[in-house]
């Protein structure tokens, strides 16, 4: 079986052909980094079977360009490669193109966003350029799927190229092979690119983000309640609850019904897989998570992205992150868990760790910052801006800290903004299915194997003995009644519940700012601890969530000190 | 530098000579990309860095003899969007420092 590899600039659209080839779904979206790691798949055409790799984009082989060690390596290993160029920047890939036909291997040219050529008064003479490089030249439309048939029939004919040049003068090289087969008509200013002018300006780019920003978090709120209020939780409660409970009662043992479906009916009461577990992954997680994911894939896809990872890119450094890192911290106003998933487009692992404390500590998930919200509004509309204001203090005190500590340095901004695109509404789709399909292959599992674990403690009475434990401890550090120790550990398995719960306690306001500050530092929701170990690995994690809890346990404190003191 | 200025006081009305010698061996100015005002087209001169920033550049090909247009800037110090033909790059501030450009003829 022959091995292809599809090498090519960041950007082009070789993810999607990916797709398109091999019918395996593959992320791709409109900015440069999409694709992190190697990706692998098979496809039989003409009765030959083919195994194809995707991989990153990289601008050269040049030995000083981080991945170009490693990605000559699978060149080695390869016996055909297909390149892909973006036929609308033909000059600047070409320089990737020269330098792999010097490997001699044989090659095909993918020249993709043919269909765009046309709009941008683009004209290549392919025939020409064939001549010229040496190897078959394809037309392709990822996109529309046009030209794809074409592109696998010429891999039997990929060829090796006599092409030699200059590596001094490469770039005049390039230039002069332009020259003979592509012509460029004028072209006035289109309407995309007045909008990008605009989104990028100094000024007006920071109020339309800010707006971005509003409007994404307003449309998720309601999506999510909507299908929590209007779906989920209706056929929860009436459908599978009454039928799983009905089942279960024909369980024999104690211990093994309680592990299934909890001995209560209110499933945040006690910890049932089945009962506890589904709902926690489907109700509660599952509609914030779909909801962002729905709005985020369009920002993605329409390439706002890197705009908005520019003019963030400033106050960021402060933190020791990059521009980049805004993406995931967006995502982290939501839920966590996609926030912690794409903390993978960063480069380095510092890097991923600071964005990853930023996204822990400067806001809580949307769910629990509506509950904070409506209930501290009951207090007073400063009670409520006064929380939020302490957390984005210790949040940035907290990475300027921990910027200080770690090694090394950020990496300056350098990076494509890509041309707005429109985007595809069946490409979107496919993506929020993709990634809907690994919520259910690998969150939510992580998320029942939780419960479950809380409920053998629960049934071994740790929990309990625990509570029990607490309970003098906050009383005295954090000045708060003693039924919030219950409380507290419920925070870990859904946090705006923890918040919700507060009510009853009959809190002081300055009682109830600790409570919520507390409440939103001193731990990761169950779902987003797994999601974060997948990401770290286990030794990372634990320092961080440890250092996390003791900097939530002191500001709580040093809040409740402070309160005494003045009032 | 002290050296020089000790000099210039103990030989008062030699100081306007020294003076004059001291402007000439100033180095003539410079225009990196972050000094150039936003949308105007410039040529590169010369790039100031070591092997990893001129690779980085010239991938992009940011290449002494380059003509290229700085878009926009970004407040206090953030990156600068540049723009070849239709394609933008944005870089650091940092990285901007080090390119040396010399502005061209205004074209629309």
């Amino acid at each position: 079986m022959k091995k292809i590899l599809m090498i090519s600039n960041p950007n082009v659209g070789k993810s999607l052909l990916f797709s398109r080839i091999t019918g395996k779904g593959s992320v791709s979206a409109n900015y440069a980094g999409t694709t992190v790691k190697a990706e692998t798949g098979k496809f039989k055409y003409n009765n030959r079977e083919y195994k194809l790799i995707d991989c990153p984009g990289i601008y050269s082989l040049d030995e000083e360009t981080s991945g170009a060690k490693e990605l000559l390596q699978l060149i080695d290993d390869s016996d055909i490669i297909i390149n892909v160029v973006d036929a609308t920047n033909l000059e600047r890939n070409l320089n990737l193109t020269l330098q792999l036909l010097q490997l001699q291997k044989p090659t095909v040219v993918c020249l993709n966003f043919w269909d765009d050529t046309t709009h941008y008064g683009i004209t290549i003479d392919v025939p020409r350029l064939e001549q010229i490089l040496g190897v078959p030249v394809v037309p392709v439309s990822a996109l529309h799927n046009q030209g794809i048939p074409k592109l696998l029939d010429s891999l039997e004919e990929a060829s090796t190229s006599n092409l030699s040049y200059s590596a001094e003068d490469h770039w005049k090289e390039i230039g002069a092979i332009i020259h003979q087969v592509q012509t460029l008509e004028h072209r006035h200013h289109t309407l995309t690119e007045r909008i990008s002018d605009l989104t990028l300006h100094p000024v007006g780019g920071v109020i339309f983000a800010i707006g971005v920003l509003l409007a994404t978090l307003i449309i998720v709120r309601f999506m999510g309640e909507g299908m929590i209020n209007y779906i989920l939780e209706p056929f929860y409660f009436d459908v599978y609850a009454p039928y799983i409970l009905n089942l279960a009662s024909n369980i024999s043992s104690d211990l093994i019904r309680s592990l299934l479906v909890g001995t209560s009916l209110d499933p945040l009461e006690t910890f049932g897989i089945l009962t506890s577990g589904l709902y926690i992954a489907l109700v509660l997680v599952f509609p914030y998570f779909f909801s962002f994911y729905l709005i985020f894939g369009i920002l993605e896809d329409v390439g706002y992205l890197p705009r908005l990872a520019v003019l963030l890119d400033n106050i960021f450094h402060r933190l020791g992150l990059h521009g980049y890192s805004s993406i995931p911290i967006m995502l982290g106003l939501g839920c966590k868990v996609p926030a912690l998933l794409s903390t993978r487009i960063l480069n380095n692992e510092r890097e991923k760790i600071l964005t990853i404390a930023l996204i822990l500590m400067s806001a809580p998930c949307l769910p629990q910052t509506a509950m904070i919200i409506s209930l501290g509004m009951n207090y007073s509309i400063a009670v409520v801006l006064f929380i939020f204001a302490v957390l984005l203090v210790v949040a940035v005190a907290t990475n300027v800290a921990i910027n200080k500590i770690l090694p090394g340095t950020t990496e300056e901004f350098f990076s494509e903004i890509p041309a707005y695109r429109r985007p595809s509404v069946a490409l979107m789709g496919k993506k929020l299915w993709g990634r809907m399909v690994e919520y259910f292959a690998e969150v939510a599992p992580m998320i029942v194997i939780g419960v479950l674990l809380m409920s053998l403690l629960d049934y071994l009475h740790v929990i309990e003995f625990l509570t029990k434990t607490i309970q003098k401890p906050v009383e005295l550090v954090l000045g708060l009644p003693a039924e919030i120790a219950p409380i507290i550990l419920l925070g870990f398995l859904r946090k705006d519940v923890s918040i919700a719960l507060l009510p009853p306690l009959q809190l002081s306001a300055q009682q109830f700012i600790v409570a919520s500050v507390f409440l939103v530092l001193y731990s990761p929701c169950i779902a987003a601890f797994f999601t974060m170990l997948k990401e770290l690995g286990l030794k990372t994690q634990l320092k961080l969530v440890f250092l996390i809890f003791f900097i939530a346990l002191g500001v709580s404190s040093f809040l409740h000190m402070m309160f005494t003191l003045l009032f | 530098m002290f050296g020089k200025r000790k000099r210039q006081s103990l030989y008062p009305f030699q100081g306007k000579q020294m003076l004059e010698i001291d402007s000439s061996s100033y180095a003539p100015t410079e225009t990196d990309l972050t000094q150039v005002e936003d949308g105007t087209l410039v040529k590169v001169i010369e790039l100031r860095g070591g092997p990893t920033f001129i690779a980085k550049l010239d991938a992009m090909e940011i290449v002494p003899g380059t003509i290229l247009k700085k878009k926009t800037s970004t407040l206090r110090r953030g990156p600068l969007v540049i723009e070849r033909g239709k394609h933008q790059l944005a870089l650091g501030y940092k990285m901007a420092q080090k390119i040396i450009v010399e502005p061209q003829e205004q074209d629309k």
